[in-house]
């Protein structure tokens, strides 16, 4: 059976990284990444810097205005009726 | 059912390590990452659709490697650079890391607001791409535009020169 063809951009890189991609389209970004040395590259220095961010949240929410505004904003969504994100509940318990 | 060879197998294997090094940034857990995924392409090689075994222990190597992050968090038991012992992570490496994360900290810093809001949202908070539009009340494809080019940005400052974006990484498969 022949593969659909896809065409692969910058923002599918960063969209592979956030785990964001339909399955078809995820196997594409793989299979570019598979031959290309270059850019495989450049996706785990993205994914390596989502590491870093990871790692140094509280650092970050030192900024007061930056952390006023992801404050009310995560706050919107949880009035909106959705679950805390993934991240939030993960500091949240290694709080605990 | 699919079956893998073992010769099939020995001839991934050389850019599964180098993978799995480029994640794993040291040779130790590289090597434990390229065992995982073996024995999990093994155990799941009924799953394989016989058309390109490389590009399927990519897959496994990424989640396994994904997996043991997620794992490492949700403990509590996030690599400590300046407690681990040598045994696990090499001084090179631990090195390396130390000044890559204060890279990241450092030129975060330097971002507008907007692109720190969007980096936060999804990367930090872990929203979905969807939600962080709907809160931010935007398009997802706005969203998807904003964030890449926000991390983009941050890797061009760590790396004090400009980097491939756009179309010039366009390519078909």
């Amino acid at each position: 059976m022949t593969q659909p063809h896809y065409l692969i951009r910058e923002q599918d890189l960063h969209a592979y990284i956030d785990g964001e991609l339909s399955k078809p389209r995820r196997r594409a970004v793989e299979r570019f990444l598979a031959d290309r040395h270059l850019t495989l590259e450049r996706a785990i220095e993205l994914f390596r810097t989502n590491l870093g961010l990871h790692r140094y949240r509280e650092k970050f929410y030192e900024d007061q205005e930056l952390k006023t505004e992801v404050e009310r904003l995560l706050k919107k969504h949880r009035c909106a009726g959705n679950e805390p994100p993934h991240f939030e509940n993960v500091m949240m318990h290694n709080r605990g | 059912m699919t079956t893998i060879t073992s010769a099939e197998l020995q001839e991934v294997l050389p850019a599964l390590n180098r993978f799995a090094l480029k994640l794993t940034r040291n040779a130790d857990r590289a090597d434990d990452l390229v065992q995982d995924c073996v024995e999990r392409a093994l155990n799941k090689a009924h799953l394989f659709d016989g058309q390109n075994l490389r590009s399927w222990m990519f897959t496994i190597c990424r989640r396994v490697f994904l997996n043991q992050i997620r794992k490492e968090k949700s403990r509590g038991t996030q690599v400590d650079i300046e407690n681990t012992p040598e045994s696990k992570f090499s001084a090179k490496a631990l090195q390396e890391d130390k000044m890559h994360f204060q890279d990241v900290v450092e030129n975060f810093s330097k971002l507008p607001l907007n692109d720190k809001v969007i980096l936060s949202l999804v990367v930090i908070e872990g929203l979905k791409y969807d939600e962080a539009a709907a809160v931010l009340e935007i398009p997802v494809g706005t969203v998807r535009s904003r964030l890449s080019r926000a991390r983009a940005k941050l890797v061009e400052l760590m790396e004090d020169e400009g980097v491939e974006e756009g179309t010039s990484l366009a390519a078909v498969v």
